[in-house]
């Protein structure tokens, strides 16, 4: 029973091993078959076990990875919430109440105002779910490190974030609160070059192959 | 770990045997024999079983350029006499 789960527990150290250290895995593996019992073959196993967690947490593909995916789900965050954003203004535009527009007549907007602001709605709730679901297309490409295709969808919600504001600045001219839309953007902006830097560097400093 | 691979330099020595006579855990051992063979400094291979029915067995010992590394990093850190015996290579 010992031996199994030294064996087991070898086995893990194996599958925990990047890519590129295998052969190390093979190489603890076929050590534990020349412990002289199974009390030290199982403290043998779990030495290995141990490396292999070293080495997966030090392995900058592993952090570079974490550091993609991280990022990826602030994204899929953001998205989340301008979807929610948009399946709201969805209810508003199918007879829902208009808390929005509650507001602008609560706060003295005249008959023009409050046409205009209906006027826009569908623009900028198509602005939202539009935004959102390209949002969550960037958390997947983040995710899966297509690169390429991650800046094409930044620079579209980029756009459609451009449009969002620029129509709801149209309705009334105040910036304080209307740029929320651009924060997960602003997050990506930041963070996935900068991850991308740090991952050059240490790939430059250590290889690929560590 | 230097010291131990220095002990009859010109040897092979396995991962297991490393950790009995170093008294180092296998969790520390690889990590450092790993960065030692990305150094240029360890040089391994593949060796057949000593007995039937196991796997073969994962080799090391210190390159030319590792045994330097190691006699001089040793001799810097004045290692206790009798250690650092090295067989000819």
């Amino acid at each position: 029973m010992t031996r199994r789960i030294a064996l087991g527990l070898c086995d893990m150290a194996c599958r925990l091993l990047p890519e590129t250290r295998r052969r190390w895995g093979e190489a603890m593996a076929a050590e534990l078959h020349h412990a002289e019992d199974d009390r030290a073959a199982l403290a043998f196993a779990g030495g290995c076990l141990v490396a292999a967690l070293r080495i997966r947490v030090a392995d900058v593909e592993t952090r570079f990875g974490f550091g993609m995916w991280a990022i990826a789900i602030v994204t899929a965050l953001c998205a989340l919430f301008q979807l929610a954003c948009g399946a709201r203004g969805v209810a508003v535009l199918l007879g829902a109440p208009d808390g929005m527009r509650a507001a602008l007549v609560a706060h003295g907007a005249g008959p023009a105002l409050t046409a205009r602001y209906e006027a826009a709605r569908p623009i900028v709730v198509g602005c939202f779910l539009a935004l959102g679901l390209a949002q969550l297309a960037s958390a997947w490409l983040l995710s899966q490190r297509k690169m390429q295709a991650f800046a094409i969808a930044w620079v579209s919600t980029l756009a459609i974030a451009g449009l969002a504001v620029g129509v709801q600045l149209s309705i009334i001219w105040n910036v304080a609160g209307v740029p929320s839309e651009f924060h997960g953007l602003l997050v990506q902006a930041i963070a996935v070059p900068a991850l991308l830097a740090w991952h050059a560097r240490q790939v430059r400093i250590h290889g690929r192959a560590q | 770990m230097l010291q131990a691979l220095l002990v009859r330099a010109a040897d092979w020595r396995h991962g297991y045997d490393l950790t009995k006579d170093t008294g180092v855990k296998a969790g520390t051992l690889y990590p450092v024999l790993m960065r030692l063979a990305d150094q240029g400094l360890l040089e391994s291979e593949w060796h057949p079983p000593g007995r039937p029915g196991a796997p073969p067995r994962h080799a090391y010992r210190l390159t030319r350029t590792g045994l330097a590394y190691a006699l001089e990093s040793t001799g810097a850190a004045a290692p206790a006499p009798g250690r650092g015996a090295v067989s000819p290579a």
